[in-house]
Order: structure tokens, then C-alpha cells, then sequence
């Protein structure tokens, strides 16, 4: 069981001055290139890694002003529509756990002190809501695996970060402790998988298929779960990921349901399955390199994607910083620009799940950038 | 064909035209007024200030006009003005008026009155007669009331509807006309037919009697090539032997063809250009013959050329070949035959409804005993009133014919006065008309035109100001041209600062302040001369004042957006354009988030927004190097995957290269951009142009300045090439200010500008910039094919293609198992062609379908074999293993087939019969798919005896 993860300090950046590390570069003479967009073959563009940045700074080093400014307010949307239960009520769209668990990620990756910080209380509230909804007997946390899925990644991220000791009331009897919660909800998910003959999940717990949108939730979260400490079976995770496995096409597009013909694009499953088999530790499968393949060759087509684009952005932003770092800051500037168009005045962003819902999905695709939730962790 | 067979006959026939003698009852119309059109508003008479016709313009000397409203003026001199652009009325000067038009009605009514009276100097109109005497001819009108005619004004009196003499008058519209071809060419422009487009016909059924009169009349704005028929029904062959009269040239001709002989006359030669043409036709079906008058009586051509088996046809067709043409008018009456002999030309005579001519002259006429006296040669004898058809008085040489007059009024039912105008109040005009003896206030209701008799006949003596310009709006095809100056003042609210003085006006107005236009200083500069290439340009003559204006106006948008900085200011180090057109000189400092950072003498602003701008010039003076049209769009072309990801930038190298990305930033050396998401840098010398792409305004509610109706916009033009847009607010001296919310305070010295541009017109002669014009553009989306058979509507979905009953072309290919194939040799079976891949869904859906109901067949020699496109063996067993498929699969490695049977979409399944010929081509597969596929193999089982 891990006992405590230090929290960092937030870090604060100041904008860098770019301009001033810019330098001129000695260039090729007659350098343009007729054809567009090659000119930097020929030289007389340089890739800026070359002049621009110092090469220390890889990873994180430097948080874009616009990321802290777009999570801040996100933030300050969730934690003020947040209601006393600690559940978002009024979001509109998708309530449940599986919401509180996203918008209490969004907290713990701010890197605020979960425990003492400024959003403190809207952890706890967020975690008493989750704990609350759980069934003692089953461990099903309620409305779908996905709620199911995200409650527990949610609970997982919570787990050693947020002391037990101030959760509750002093008096309150009963109430689970975040990491009996944890246990419970694993164990509903092993059940559910165990009666399911193709080794993953569906909305229900009791469903007899499979899809690789809701196993993602739901297997994340097992993960996330295991990496905290708590036990989940070897055997479940691989059943798990072997089903993935057999959606994933040579190509690297992954099927939703079923057998033949869900080989569409869908950026979502393809990011899923890329980070599953990632946190799964399985980077050495063809189906993982597959993935990470597709999602790297197609950057500029996902960012808008017409289907579900603020839960696709959710899993693209942590399947291509597992994947290929490289790629991922990249693409992370184009999520940046991007969501700084869509985002409302009140610091929400919209999405057909609700508010609270598409908020979390997008602070959350953002947060790669602090990186501060284990999951996160390369 | 015919103009070559008729070479000869052409100077024959127009020569025996001129020496034809004519006369009838028809020629007398020298004088006639538009009483044929009959157009009139069916609505009750109301004064014109509660009703407003905004449609109606008048016409200056000086070749301005303005759209607008007529006013009351106390006198014939001063006439007011209102126009909507404007804030008040303006005052012009008769004799700087050419003439004022107002707007035609949808509706239609005949003029009333039996009569047509027609004077001296083109006068008519319509009404009773109800006495004649010593004094003159006793009229009442419902136009014009009680009146009497002055005897020495007096050419015509007829009955111009005699009983069921007239057939129809009009033209009323399209209704009753049909278009050939079933086309919808022509259109109803105010109860005219008009069209524009080329090889369009209309004809009408008249039910025309064997002999008929008719008058028309046809105009033309550009080159005139129409074709008329007379006597005709819709058959081509009647057609092209009824009397023609056509467009040869530039000469209208009267020709016929019939079996073996044909006839043509030279009527009138056509000018190219706007015209009309104004003709009387007399036709007689049975006998072959058709005579045809000017408008003025003069002959023009008397033609008889029977047919062997000469009919009757009841319709008039007309054809426009080129060009346009509108019908104007169309009288037609029938005809009794009869002409008045050529001695009757020249004498004063009456007609009498029976036909015959009677020389003398009515000088009594009481309408309570409804006898007439007629006198001729000093001997009087009487008349019934109702044996008359028209009396004509010859008074040629009548001095009364000469009267100045200061206006000719038309309305719409065909009334012509002329006279001196000398009020306009409460929706009347008083008119005194020479021919007429009373004074007359005659309602304005149905009125068509005013027009000025009297020019200028004084030299205007006042010196001209200094700045003259012409005013338009809107800037393009403008309802208000206006000669004139600025005069001083400042914006207020409802008026904008900028107020006009037309050189026609007395007084000046200030402009509304959404108004869209542009104020012209100066000609553009010409064009720069074309070099050697082309043929040597023809010098367009000059033809002054405004025309030469407008010739160069359109001149000047192509010039300035050809160079859209070519005239420098002096020592500029660099140029910023803004998407309003602006064009600053000025020195290129940054470029961060925020936009460009800029010094410049024109302004204080240091910083102008990325929103704003459209492109930068970094200081050389060579100009965007010219792309070949297919390298300009793919240059432009945003490709379906970068849509969320566009660039916003485009550099353009000294030495002609382009390169698209996002600038992040620029400084003194450098210009950092990101590339498809790598972000390079780039040395600011090699840069000469940088220009905005501005993705977001290919989504379609991008915003752009607008008017918001309460400041007007202007953007000077400086003959500097400066551009600056900024929202007027006073105009004193010659210098016109205001403020700019990109550059601040703005002012501007009429003396250096050539234009002005207003509202609206800016963003419109901005779009024409050079730089404008680099827009980026979404890749066209591909369209998928989903065709799932329509049976129902169809008889026998599968037969579109081209393909369906040609030879399906011959092929070889290696089989799955590395035999070799070719189709010839499967004659004499019948042959299912899939083109398929294993990356295509719908592909791998049909194909289960097909090669099961291909099998049904198998004994009765039916094929099935895939053609599979462009994969490896090794994908494709994969996939039929996967797939559980037992199909001959032919390895179509280089797409080379699917070429050449144009299977550009799959699934693609075809039937080829045992002859080598495709039957049906399905596209798409779908759920119909196999039904109908085992309708079509069933269909050529059954045509065709068992395979052995």
C-alpha cells in the first residue's frame, strides 16, 4: 500500500521571453523551396530545438501561460458550482460518479494541497460523494461501469493524497475510508469482468458484451488502482488487455463492440486502447506501437473531432504523452489553441455531456501539461 | 444559308421598296403617341407623398442621376427632390434636368375613351369627343376632364378601339406565351417579355384572322439578333416559312422562303448598342402578303409571295438569337384588306367605318343630333357620327406647331402632353399645353416620364469650386450619380458630416449615414500599358465628363487591385495593409500574440491587432511574384485534415517562394513559425511579404466591420497609395477627420486624395485588393457514393453507367493462387465482377452477399471473381480467411482495371453476359443489392438456353 506521494510545489513560470532566445541562424543560400512546406529540408528554416529552446527543457519545464489561466478557471467553475454534497447537480448533461470523479482529478492535478490548499474542501466533498454513492455489498457505485470507471480512477487518485483523517465528520459512523471504497469498487469491477464472457465491460455490470469505450473506464481505473497499491489480479488486467488487443486492427484503428465491422475512425478508442496498453505496461505489443503510430500521423485531424471531442482530447492528450512525448507537446499546442477558443467566460467548457462533465475532460486533457496526477506518471 | 442566296436580291428588293407607293389607313401615326403599351396602375389616385415610389430617378444633363421622389415645387423651374440617401431635398434647375422616369406598375388597364385624339407636337391622349365647331374639336377625359382642342394643333381623331376590330393590345405579360423548348428564358419585366439569354423563343396563339394590323415595337440594350415570325403555330416548318423579319447584321429584313422561291426586303439598318425599333405590319395570310410602315408611314416594304398551299396560322413567334430583346408593344387589329389609295396622302379626309375615304373636313359636329358636316371644296354634305372611323387634318405648315415647351409629361395609358409646367401640388401637376386651350391640373397618378424640352440655354456663369467630384451610390451600378462638391460641416445625429452639393442643385444635403458609396476626386490613373504580347489596343475615344468617369472607374478596381501598393510614399521602410484596405507606410518593428508592433508618421498607434491586418510588407518594394492559377489554389487549398489546425500565415521569399504556417513571432532577424506544429525560424531578410490568411473567416459567420447606421465610414485614398479607413466626423476647408479605432485620429486632405470610399463600399473595394484576394479555401469534401439501387422508381436499377451495354473491355490478371485469367475466355458463361479491398466496410459486407447468391447459379455457369485493388496477396488471404470467403480473387495490382472499368467507388459488382457484354453495373452494394443481382443473372438465364 503506498503511504504518501509528495505533493509538489505548484510550479509557476514566468512567460518565457521567446523572441529573446531566438537567434538568427546562418542559412543556405536560396533556401526557399518552391514546394510548400519543405522549405526546412533545404535549410533555410531550421527545426528550433536547433536555436529556440535549451534542450533541458523537455518536459514540463515551462506551463504555458494560457494552460494555468484556462485550468484556473476551470477550476474556479467546478469548485464554485460544485454543491455542498459534493456532487455538480446543476451542470446539466451527465451527473454521477463517474463525473465527480473526473472534476475531483481536476482538483488533485492542480497542484494545490489537496488537504490544505485552496480547494481542499472541494476535494473532500468530491471524495465523500464518491464514497457515499458506493454499495457496501457490491461495490457498484452506480448509473454505469463508466461512472463505475471514473469514480474509481477518481478514488485512485485520491488515495494516498487525501488524508482519511479530516474526510469526515468526527461523529459520522459507517462511512467507507477512501481506500475501503477503493477495494470495493475494484473488487464489482473484477466480478463484473469475471462474468463477462469476453473478458471486459458494458454499461452494466451483468452485461454479457463488451465495448472498448466503457472497458477503458473501467480498466483505467483498475489500473490506476493497482498502481496506488491495491491488489488487482494479474489475470484480470491481461484478460482485459487481450481483449483490447483483439480490437485493434493492423492499422492501428480499434473496433468498439462486437466483432466485424467497427473499424472506423474513432480517435477516442484508438487513444484508449493506446493508453491502456501503456499504464498496462505492455508498450512491447504491436498493437500498442500501432496506435501510437495512427494517433502520431494524424495530428491535426483529431483536435476537432465530430465525436465526442472533449472525451476524445481526454485520453488522446494521455495516450500521446505515454506514447510519444515528443508528439504530445506538439499536439498539446494545438489543444491549447484550440480549447482557448471554446472555453465560456465562466471558465466552463461546453460539451454534450453537461458542463461539469466537459470541463473536467478538457482541464484534464490540459493538465498533462502539470502532470501532477500519479496516472500521469511515464 | 439564305443571306447566300440572296446577295443579289438584297439590292433588287431594297430598291423596289423605296418605290413602293403607300398609303392606308394605317400609315398616318406620325405623330402617335405610346397609346399602344395601355399600361396604367389599377389603383385609386392619391396624392404621391402618401406614396412614395422610391423607384423613380432623374436624369441630369450633366449624365448624373438620382434615385429618389418628386416633390411639390411652386413652379416649373425648381424641382424638388427627395432621395433616400439623403437627409433633405434637393433643388434642381429645370434646364439642368434631362428628365425624370418613374417606375412602372404590375397592373394593367386599357385607356379609356373611344376616342385617340393626336396634336402637333406629339401630344395624345384618349377620350370622348363630344363637339366639334369654330373653335376646336370638344373633348372629355378621364385624364385630362373637359377640354378643347386648339383646330391648328389638330392632326388625328380615330376610333382606336372599333368595335372587335382589335384583337389585342399589350404586350400583358408573359401569360398566353410559351416558351419553346420548355425553358423559362424569358422573363415579365413589367408586362414585358425580356430576355437575355441566347437561342430562346416565345410564341403566342392569337388566333389571327387571314388579314391582320398590327403594330409593334422591340428594343434591345445590347447588339439586336432576334428573329419574328408572323402567321405561324409552333412547327418548325411553319416557322421557317412564314413572313420573317430578322437581324441580318446590322440590318432588320423582312424575308420569306417557300418552296421554291424566296423574297427578302431590307427594312432599316440596326446601330449596335441600346435601340429599338418601331414598325406596322399589314398582313393577309390567304393572299401571301405582307406590307410593312415605319412608324413615321414611311413604306419599308410590300411583299407578296404566296405559298403553294397558303394557310392561315393563328401565332406570332419571336426568337432572340444573341444579345437580348424585350417587346415593347403589340397592337393588333384586323384588317380589312383594303388600302387607301397613294392621292389620299397629303389631304385632309375622314375614314368611315365601312373602309371607304371621304376627302374634306368635319367642321360641325353636334352631339345631340350625332351629325357631322363635312366640307370639302367649299361643298358641305353630312355624316352620321357612327359611320366615322378618323378624321385627319393636315396642318403641316401650321406656325402652332413651333411653341417652346418646357416639358413633354407621358403616363402609362398612353397620354403624351406637352407645355409649360407650372406647379406641382397635391399629387397634380398644372400644365398648359398649347394645343389644349385650357390651363389643366392633370393627376400625376400613372404618370411614366417627364422629360425637359428646353435645355440649357444660359452658360451657367458661376465659377465651379475648386474640389469637384462625383458622388456615387452605391459605388457599383449606383441609383445616385451626382456631379458636385463638399461642402462644410460636421456629422450630427441622423446626418452624416458629409454634405453635397449637386452641380444641379441649388441647395446641398448631407448624406444619411449608412450610406454605401464612394466620392471620385480624380480619374484613376490608366491602366499600365500592355507590352508586346497582345494586339495593339484600339484608344476608346474620350468622351468626357461622367462617361469617361464610369469607363474608368471600371478600369480602376482592376488597377488597384493589380497594384494594390504601387504608387510609394517616399522612404516608406515597409508597408502594413489592414483588411479594410488600409494601406500604411511604415516601419515593421515585432510581431508577438498581440499583433504587429509599428512606427509610423501616419498615426500614433504602435500596435495593430492580428484581426486587423492582411498583410505586411518588410520593406522591399518588389511585389508578390504571379502564380499560375493551379499553384495559387493549391497554395490556398486548406486540406480537409489541417481544418482544425490552419495556417494563418503566408511568407512570400524575395525570391518568389511561399510557405504557409503560424508566425509566433517575429523581431528584428527573425521570423519564428510554426510549420505543421514544429515551429522553425526563419531570417527576417529573406521575407518580403507576409500576408494573414485569416482561417476564420472561411467558417460562415465570420463578422466583418459592418455599418452600424450611426457614423459613416469613409477610407480616403491617397494618391500615394496611402489607404485609411476612419469614421468621418467633419469635414471644413478641404480636410475631412475623424477617428479610426485601429489608427486613432485620422485626418485627410481632399487635395491628395483621389477617392473617397462610403460604408459598405470600402470592405467591397478592399475584397478587390491584391492581397485580399489570398484567401485560404477548404478542400472539396468527397462525395461517397451510396447508391442503393432504385427499385420502384427504376425498372432495372443497375443501368446507369455508361458501361451498361458495351463490351466489357478484355483484361488479364494473376488469380489469388498465382493462375493466370482473362475474361475473354469465360465467353459463353455469364461473369460477376466485384471490385473490392479488404480496408473497405462496405465491400466486406457485400461480398458475402454476392458470393452467395452467385452461388444459387453455380451450376448454370455463372462466375463470380473479386477483383481485388491494389493489396497484397498476403492482406487479402488474411482477410477472406478471416472472413470465411470462397471467391476467386483476382489480383488487380496496379488498379489498372478498376481503371478501366470506371470503378471509382466500391463495391463495384458487375454482370457481364455470355456475349462479353455488361448488363448491369451496382455501385455502392446496399441491401437491395442481392436481391437484384439475382433478378438480373435470372433475367439473362431465362433470355438464353442452358449452358450445356
Amino acid at each position: 500500500m503506498r503511504q504518501s506521494i509528495e505533493i509538489p510545489r505548484r510550479m509557476v513560470v514566468d512567460r518565457s521571453d521567446r523572441l529573446g532566445a531566438m537567434q538568427a541562424t546562418p542559412l543556405s543560400r536560396g533556401a526557399f523551396l518552391r514546394l510548400l512546406g519543405l522549405g526546412w529540408l533545404t535549410g533555410w528554416i531550421k527545426p528550433n530545438t536547433v536555436v529556440g529552446q535549451p534542450p533541458n527543457a523537455r518536459i514540463g519545464e515551462q506551463v504555458p501561460r494560457d494552460v494555468r489561466e484556462m485550468y484556473e478557471r476551470g477550476l474556479q467553475y467546478l469548485a464554485k458550482s460544485q454543491s455542498e454534497k459534493g456532487d455538480w447537480p446543476n451542470g446539466g448533461g451527465e451527473t454521477g460518479p463517474g463525473v465527480v470523479g473526473m472534476a475531483l482529478m481536476v482538483f488533485l492535478a492542480s497542484g494545490e494541497d489537496p488537504n490544505f490548499g485552496l480547494y481542499s474542501n472541494n476535494v473532500r466533498r468530491a471524495v465523500r460523494s464518491i464514497l457515499g454513492g458506493i454499495d457496501k455489498r457490491t461495490g457498484f457505485m452506480g448509473h454505469s461501469m463508466y461512472h463505475h470507471g471514473f469514480g474509481m480512477l477518481g478514488l485512485a487518485e485520491a488515495y494516498g493524497t487525501v488524508d482519511d483523517r479530516n474526510l469526515w465528520p468526527a461523529n459520522a459512523k459507517d462511512n467507507l475510508s477512501i481506500g475501503a471504497g477503493l477495494e470495493l469498487a475494484v473488487r464489482a469491477a473484477i466480478t463484473s469482468q469475471k462474468k463477462n464472457p469476453l473478458g471486459a465491460w458494458r454499461y452494466s455490470p451483468d452485461s454479457n458484451d463488451a465495448d472498448t469505450s466503457v472497458s477503458g473506464a473501467v480498466l483505467v481505473g483498475l489500473l490506476a488502482a493497482r498502481n496506488a497499491g491495491i491488489e488487482v489480479p494479474d489475470a484480470a488486467i491481461d484478460k482485459a488487455i487481450s481483449y483490447y488487443q483483439k480490437m485493434t486492427s493492423p492499422s492501428g484503428q480499434v473496433g468498439y463492440s462486437g466483432g466485424f465491422g467497427g473499424f472506423d475512425e474513432s480517435f477516442a478508442r484508438i487513444s484508449i486502447a493506446s493508453l491502456v496498453y501503456a499504464i498496462a505496461r505492455r508498450r512491447d505489443l504491436n498493437e500498442f506501437k500501432a496506435t501510437v503510430g495512427y494517433l502520431s500521423q494524424r495530428l491535426e485531424n483529431s483536435i476537432a473531432t465530430p465525436n465526442y471531442p472533449d472525451y476524445t482530447r481526454y485520453y488522446q492528450a494521455q495516450a500521446l504523452f505515454q506514447g510519444d512525448v515528443d508528439v504530445w507537446e506538439k499536439w498539446n499546442k494545438l489543444l491549447i489553441r484550440h480549447l482557448k477558443q471554446s472555453q465560456n467566460a465562466d471558465g466552463s467548457f461546453p460539451s454534450q455531456f453537461g458542463l461539469t462533465a466537459g470541463t473536467a475532460l478538457s482541464c484534464l486533457a490540459l493538465a498533462l501539461n502539470f502532470r501532477f496526477l500519479p496516472i500521469y506518471e511515464r | 444559308m439564305i443571306a447566300m442566296n440572296f446577295s443579289n436580291a438584297i439590292a433588287a428588293r431594297a430598291a423596289r421598296a423605296s418605290r413602293i407607293a403607300f398609303a392606308s389607313l394605317m400609315i398616318c401615326l406620325s405623330s402617335a403617341g405610346p397609346w399602344l403599351s395601355g399600361q396604367e396602375p389599377d389603383r385609386p389616385a392619391a396624392p404621391s407623398a402618401e406614396r412614395p415610389q422610391p423607384a423613380s430617378r432623374l436624369f441630369l444633363t450633366d449624365g448624373g442621376w438620382i434615385a429618389g421622389n418628386l416633390l411639390d415645387s411652386d413652379n416649373g423651374q425648381r424641382i424638388h427632390w427627395q432621395s433616400p440617401r439623403f437627409v433633405g431635398p434637393f433643388q434642381f434647375q429645370r434646364e439642368r434636368i434631362s428628365s425624370i422616369q418613374f417606375p412602372s406598375p404590375e397592373n394593367v388597364i386599357r385607356p379609356r375613351g373611344e376616342f385617340c385624339f393626336e396634336m402637333a407636337g406629339g401630344d395624345s391622349f384618349f377620350g370622348r369627343l363630344i363637339g366639334i365647331d369654330r373653335q376646336g374639336l370638344h373633348v372629355e377625359s378621364d385624364r385630362i376632364g373637359k377640354a378643347t382642342i386648339v383646330p391648328e394643333f389638330l392632326q388625328r381623331v380615330f376610333r382606336w378601339n372599333l368595335g372587335n376590330e382589335l384583337l389585342y393590345l399589350g404586350p400583358d405579360g408573359l401569360a398566353g406565351w410559351s416558351e419553346s423548348m420548355g425553358t423559362s428564358h424569358w422573363r415579365d419585366d413589367g408586362c414585358q417579355p425580356f430576355t437575355n439569354q441566347p437561342n430562346t423563343a416565345i410564341f403566342r396563339d392569337f388566333a389571327l384572322p387571314a388579314r391582320v394590323a398590327m403594330e409593334l415595337e422591340l428594343s434591345w440594350t445590347t447588339k439586336p439578333d432576334f428573329v419574328l415570325a408572323f402567321g405561324v403555330n409552333g412547327d418548325e416548318p411553319v416557322i421557317k416559312r412564314a413572313f420573317r423579319m430578322e437581324v441580318w447584321e446590322s440590318e432588320l429584313v423582312l424575308q420569306r422562303e417557300v418552296e421554291r422561291a424566296a423574297d427578302l426586303v431590307i427594312l432599316q439598318s440596326l446601330e449596335s448598342g441600346p435601340g429599338r425599333v418601331r414598325i406596322q405590319v399589314l398582313l393577309d395570310q390567304e393572299a401571301g402578303r405582307m406590307v410593312v410602315y415605319a412608324a413615321s408611314g414611311e413604306p419599308l416594304a410590300d411583299m407578296l409571295l404566296p405559298a403553294k398551299k397558303q394557310q392561315v396560322y393563328p401565332g406570332i413567334r419571336l426568337k432572340n438569337n444573341r444579345g437580348d430583346v424585350r417587346l415593347e408593344r403589340l397592337r393588333i387589329s384586323r384588317w380589312s384588306g383594303a388600302a387607301a389609295t397613294a392621292s389620299d396622302i397629303n389631304h385632309a379626309r375622314v375614314l368611315l367605318t365601312d373602309g371607304t375615304v371621304r376627302t374634306g373636313e368635319i367642321t360641325e359636329y353636334d352631339a345631340a343630333t350625332g351629325q357631322c358636316t363635312l366640307v370639302h371644296d367649299g361643298q358641305s354634305s353630312v355624316l352620321s357620327f357612327d359611320q366615322l372611323a378618323e378624321i385627319i387634318r393636315v396642318n403641316n405648315a401650321s406656325p402652332a406647331r413651333r411653341v417652346p415647351r418646357d416639358f413633354r409629361v407621358t403616363w402609362l395609358d398612353g397620354t403624351r402632353l406637352s407645355g409649360q409646367l407650372d406647379r406641382i401640388q397635391d399629387g397634380r401637376i398644372d400644365l398648359r399645353c398649347p394645343a389644349i386651350q385650357e390651363p389643366m391640373l392633370i393627376a400625376r397618378d400613372g404618370m411614366r416620364s417627364m422629360v425637359v424640352l428646353s435645355g440649357l440655354e444660359t452658360a451657367d456663369e458661376t465659377p465651379l469650386p475648386q474640389f469637384v467630384a462625383t458622388l456615387q451610390i452605391p459605388a457599383t451600378d449606383p441609383d445616385t450619380l451626382l456631379r458636385g462638391y463638399l461642402e462644410e460641416s460636421s456629422a450630427m445625429p441622423g446626418a452624416s458630416c458629409l454634405q453635397w452639393r449637386p452641380l444641379a442643385s441649388s441647395v446641398a444635403s448631407r448624406l444619411v449615414p449608412e450610406v454605401s458609396g464612394q466620392i471620385v476626386y480624380r480619374e484613376p490613373p490608366p491602366p499600365p500599358p500592355k507590352q508586346p504580347r497582345g494586339r495593339p489596343q484600339p484608344l476608346a475615344p474620350n468622351r468626357g465628363g461622367i462617361d469617361s468617369l464610369l469607363d474608368a472607374l471600371t478600369e480602376a478596381s482592376k488597377y488597384l487591385a493589380r497594384s494594390a501598393a504601387a504608387p510609394k510614399a517616399a522612404d516608406a521602410k515597409g508597408y502594413l495593409h489592414l483588411n479594410s484596405g488600409d494601406t500604411l507606410p511604415c516601419e515593421i518593428l515585432e510581431i508577438d500574440e498581440e499583433g504587429v508592433h509599428i512606427r509610423t508618421e501616419v498615426t500614433d498607434t504602435r500596435l495593430v491587432p492580428h484581426q486587423r491586418i492582411k498583410a505586411a510588407e518588410l520593406g522591399s518594394t518588389t511585389s508578390i511574384p504571379k502564380l499560375n492559377k493551379a499553384k495559387r489554389e493549391r497554395l490556398l487549398t486548406l486540406p480537409r485534415m489541417q481544418k482544425s489546425s490552419p495556417p494563418t500565415h503566408l511568407l512570400c521569399s524575395a525570391n518568389g517562394d511561399f510557405l504557409r504556417g503560424r508566425i509566433v513571432a517575429m523581431n528584428d532577424r527573425t521570423i519564428r513559425l510554426e510549420v505543421r506544429l514544429e515551429e522553425k525560424d526563419v531570417p527576417r531578410g529573406f521575407v518580403n511579404q507576409i500576408i494573414w490568411l485569416h482561417p476564420e473567416s472561411l467558417s460562415e459567420n465570420s463578422d466583418s466591420p459592418g455599418d452600424t447606421g450611426l457614423v459613416t465610414r469613409v477610407q480616403a485614398l491617397r494618391n500615394d497609395g496611402v489607404r485609411v479607413t476612419f469614421n468621418a466626423e467633419q469635414f471644413q476647408g478641404q480636410v475631412l477627420s475623424g477617428t479610426s479605432d485601429v489608427l486613432g485620429p485620422c485626418r485627410v486632405d481632399i487635395a491628395l486624395t483621389d477617392r473617397i470610399l462610403l460604408g459598405n463600399a470600402i470592405e467591397q473595394a478592399a475584397a478587390e485588393l491584391a492581397y485580399q484576394r489570398w484567401r485560404l479555401q477548404n478542400a472539396v469534401e468527397p462525395r461517397f457514393v451510396q447508391e442503393e439501387g432504385k427499385a420502384g422508381s427504376d425498372t432495372s436499377p443497375g443501368t446507369d453507367s455508361p458501361l451498361v451495354g458495351q463490351p466489357a473491355p478484355d483484361f488479364k490478371l494473376d488469380q489469388l493462387d498465382g493462375k493466370p485469367f482473362q475474361l475473354a475466355e469465360q465467353r459463353g458463361k455469364i461473369v460477376v465482377l466485384d471490385f473490392w479491398a479488404t480496408w473497405c466496410g462496405p465491400c466486406m459486407q457485400a461480398m458475402p452477399e454476392v458470393e452467395r447468391t452467385v452461388a444459387e447459379f453455380a451450376d448454370r455457369g455463372v462466375e463470380l471473381f473479386a477483383v481485388n485493388l491494389e493489396e497484397t496477396e498476403n492482406q487479402i488471404q488474411q482477410t477472406i480467411e478471416r472472413h470465411k470467403l470462397k471467391v476467386n480473387v483476382l489480383l488487380d495490382r496496379d488498379g489498372v482495371v478498376a481503371q478501366r472499368y470506371a470503378a471509382t467507388a466500391i463495391p463495384q459488382t458487375l454482370v457481364i453476359d455470355q456475349q462479353g457484354k455488361v448488363v448491369r453495373l451496382f455501385v455502392g452494394g446496399g441491401p437491395k443489392l442481392s436481391e437484384q443481382l439475382r433478378q438480373a443473372i435470372q433475367a439473362l438465364l431465362d433470355q438464353s438456353p442452358a449452358v450445356p
